[in-house]
């Protein structure tokens, strides 16, 4: 098990969403892509997308106005 | 939904840290008087700037909470395949047709058929409208959100928005400025369409409403056609 960081901060809306389906992409299953990202909008959208997919998925907040999103490739 | 492993390595790289979130509350009640106070000192001056003021904060909350965006309503079923705000968009049109069938319909029932003064803004439409949407498309997927979730992002805290907002005033005010070169060139000859002058309103309306229907029907069969992949 890999896990990967990919840091999103600063960046809109869709872009961390399209990282993130790429980066996924190229993981092994089993493998753990944590996404850190301080837009609101990007942690729902990507906890819709993976539930969606079928990926085992988490969103922590882990201070104010910062999220860390954590996806699993089945 | 969550795996051992995932839970894991959150518990690892979280348990040294406490959790150093602020309390925001306090912000929360300074804005909240502030807000209070516009309102008060609002009143005295003109009765419906207040009524603008309270509905635009009301709106801004519900943007915010709900997370709609008109962006990603459009972007999400070509992006991720994902309908959901484009259907909530759809059951709020559903809901102002059925509030417009209902204004127009009071209205028309006394007054003459004069496009300038029936409620809803009917103005004409032609390619203009389309040229000018399929920009406004362009500079909203760049931008990461319209006018509205753009205002909602500075509210957030967020720092880029600001500089799509002087885009905003930019263009606007450009806009503003040569509106009536293209009104007189483009716009003034552009015919308005209002059904309601042809058939009848409840018609109309049963028309649109059905239209609406099938297109949300449609966002679920794709949206499910999309995931059995």
């Amino acid at each position: 098990m890999k896990v990967r960081d990919l840091d999103c901060l600063y960046e809109a809306c869709p872009i961390p969403l399209i990282k993130a389906i790429k980066e996924l992409r190229r993981l092994n299953s089993g493998d753990i892509l944590v996404v850190h990202s301080d837009e609101s909008c990007v942690g729902v959208a990507m906890v819709e997308w993976a539930e969606q997919n079928n990926y085992q998925v988490k969103l922590v907040e882990t201070e104010v106005g910062e999220w860390e999103i954590y996806v699993q490739k089945p | 939904m969550m795996s051992k492993e995932m839970e894991a390595l959150i518990l690892k790289r979280h348990k040294t840290e406490k959790v150093k979130k602020k309390n925001q509350i306090p912000y929360a009640i300074i804005i909240l008087v502030i807000a209070s106070i516009i309102s008060v000192s609002l009143w005295r001056n003109n009765h419906s700037y207040v009524v603008f003021w309270i509905t635009g904060i009301s709106f801004g909350i519900v943007l915010r909470y709900s997370r709609f965006c008109f962006a990603a309503a459009f972007r999400d079923p070509f992006l991720v395949k994902n309908t959901k705000l484009m259907r909530a968009l759809l059951l709020s049109l559903m809901i102002s047709t059925t509030g417009f069938a209902i204004i127009q319909y009071g209205y028309l029932k006394n007054n003459s058929m004069d496009y300038a003064h029936i409620p809803g803004m009917i103005i004409s439409v032609g390619f203009h409208t389309m040229i000018g949407a399929f920009i406004f498309g362009i500079g909203m997927s760049i931008a990461g959100g319209c006018a509205a979730s753009v205002l909602m992002r500075i509210g957030e805290g967020h720092v880029l928005p600001w500089v799509t907002l002087l885009g905003f005033f930019i263009g606007t005010v450009l806009g503003a400025k040569d509106y009536s070169f293209w009104y007189e060139k483009i716009i003034k000859n552009a015919k308005i369409v209002y059904f309601p002058k042809y058939v009848n309103l409840g018609i109309v309306f049963i028309v649109q409403m059905i239209v609406l229907i099938i297109l949300y029907k449609l966002m679920i069969w794709y949206q499910k056609k999309s995931i059995k992949r």
